[in-house]
């Protein structure tokens, strides 16, 4: 944890808030110097709060907090960017909703990750220019779950350490990564992918979002990609994730 | 969080704290301090608070019709005929109270209780607007106002319910949205100083 001054300024994106008392909110904000912080927002519920309406999920501001007794005092807020999309496409709202709540749950309090605040502002970013948002979502799984340790073994069995061949191979959340058709039967939960499938989960972990643009899975291949990184995400996750079932109760987890 | 109020404490004591504690907004020491304060206060106040809260729950329910809080069923605005054939879509009961103040509104109410929250699992199947389609479909209103707050779950609320009423072929409107009264233009965002802009009328 970073040694911080009583009061301190930092940049921050909103990953979860709810209301508190009367008009105020209790905020968790993702920092890049600082980490997951929970933050007090004051009467920011109110019709004329100064920094309410910037204080919403997923905004990304830069906030002067001071340190409070439990939890750090939002002190003013200023928009760094906002992302208007979201408020009138829904299924960009809920990717964005996907991504703040991945970070949520997989990063620890006060634990500071400078390229993780980089990768979630530049995916919001992103979602909110209208870049494919299935793809976008992808992409920052892949590179959340590589950035933060539990990168994805694709190239080689997880089973019997042999190289993977061009196959159909089985991804495994549980032992993060791919089984060679020998191995199958460590993980009977493992999903089997085609080949195009796995080339595109390596490209998408070697190369990143410019490469895999110039890909066209097929809608089959797509379910395939997606069903692995999401089961993945879950596993490291520990737990369900709300915003991927709304994404997939309301249909829009596919591109369209 | 028993455990803190399980030492020196009488028991009824820890149950009243524990049972405030419950309530949205109040925290563990808040919960604590009002119940000390039921414990000081005269035995014909704490009982009169107790009643009122048996009675809420007793004379109190849903209204079959707008899901608004009502003592009658159905409810006084959807048993009234002068009321104009718009239906205004709201998050909570405490939107109709604040509408019905204004006294600018003389159409009816339909409350969602809640609105779209990915992050909170709140989807469109925990809320009522499936009873609202059914709704439009039978009263076949000349306008339905959405009327969610102007927050992220809020304007995803409205697009969702704008998608799914508008191929019913009724009018579905948002409330104009700008700058509150009073207020400084300095400190306002750009999506609010937008579509004030954008809302702008002629004197």
């Amino acid at each position: 944890m970073i040694s911080r001054d009583r009061n301190y300024s930092t940049e921050a994106i909103v990953i979860d808030r709810r209301a508190y008392g009367e008009a105020d909110r209790i905020l968790i904000v993702f920092t890049p110097n600082y980490g997951r912080l929970d933050v007090i927002a004051k009467g920011a519920s109110k019709a004329k709060s100064r920094s309410g309406p910037y204080l919403d999920l997923c905004s990304w501001v830069n906030l002067e907090l001071a340190t409070g007794r439990d939890l750090e005092v939002v002190r003013s807020a200023t928009p760094v960017r906002a992302f208007p999309s979201f408020h009138d496409d829904l299924q960009r709202f809920c990717h964005a909703s996907y991504l703040v709540e991945l970070v949520k749950v997989i990063t620890h309090a006060e634990e500071p990750h400078k390229a993780v605040f980089e990768l979630l502002s530049r995916s919001l970013v992103l979602l909110d220019e209208g870049v494919d948002a299935w793809m976008v979502t992808r992409h920052f799984e892949m590179a959340l779950l590589n950035e933060l340790g539990y990168r994805p073994q694709l190239f080689r069995c997880v089973g019997c350490d042999d190289e993977i061949t061009a196959q159909v191979n089985a991804y495994s959340a549980m032992l993060g990564g791919l089984l060679c058709p020998a191995c199958r039967d460590l993980d009977p939960q493992a999903i089997p992918l085609s080949v195009n499938a796995q080339k595109y989960l390596r490209l998408l972990q070697r190369e990143g979002l410019t490469a895999v643009a110039r890909l066209k899975p097929t809608l089959t291949e797509r379910a395939e990609i997606q069903q692995a990184l999401e089961t993945y995400a879950r596993f490291v996750a520990d737990r369900d994730l709300r915003s991927l079932r709304a994404l997939h109760e309301l249909n829009l987890d596919v591109s369209t | 969080m028993s455990s803190n109020y399980g030492s020196g404490v009488a028991q009824p004591v820890v149950t009243l704290t524990q049972e405030l504690a419950k309530l949205p907004g109040i925290g563990p020491k808040t919960a604590s301090r009002l119940a000390y304060h039921i414990l000081k206060t005269n035995r014909e106040d704490a009982v009169a608070l107790a009643e009122a809260i048996i009675e809420v729950k007793d004379r109190v329910s849903m209204c079959p019709i707008c899901f608004n809080m009502t003592e009658q069923v159905p409810c006084e605005i959807c048993s009234d005929p002068r009321r104009e054939r718009t239906i205004c879509v709201v998050q909570d009961p405490l939107d109709v109270v604040a509408l019905e103040r204004t006294h600018e509104y003389r159409g009816k109410y339909h409350v969602l209780h809640g609105a779209i929250s990915p992050v909170d699992g709140i989807t469109p199947d925990k809320l009522r607007i499936a009873e609202l389609i059914e709704r439009v479909k039978t009263e076949s209103p000349d306008e339905v106002i959405v009327f969610t707050n102007l927050d992220l779950n809020g304007d995803a609320t409205a697009v969702y319910l704008h998608r799914q009423l508008t191929p019913l072929g009724v009018n579905v409107s948002r409330p104009a949205s700008g700058l509150p009264v009073g207020s400084d233009l300095e400190y306002a965002d750009e999506m609010t100083l937008g579509r004030a802009l954008t809302g702008r009328r002629i004197f």
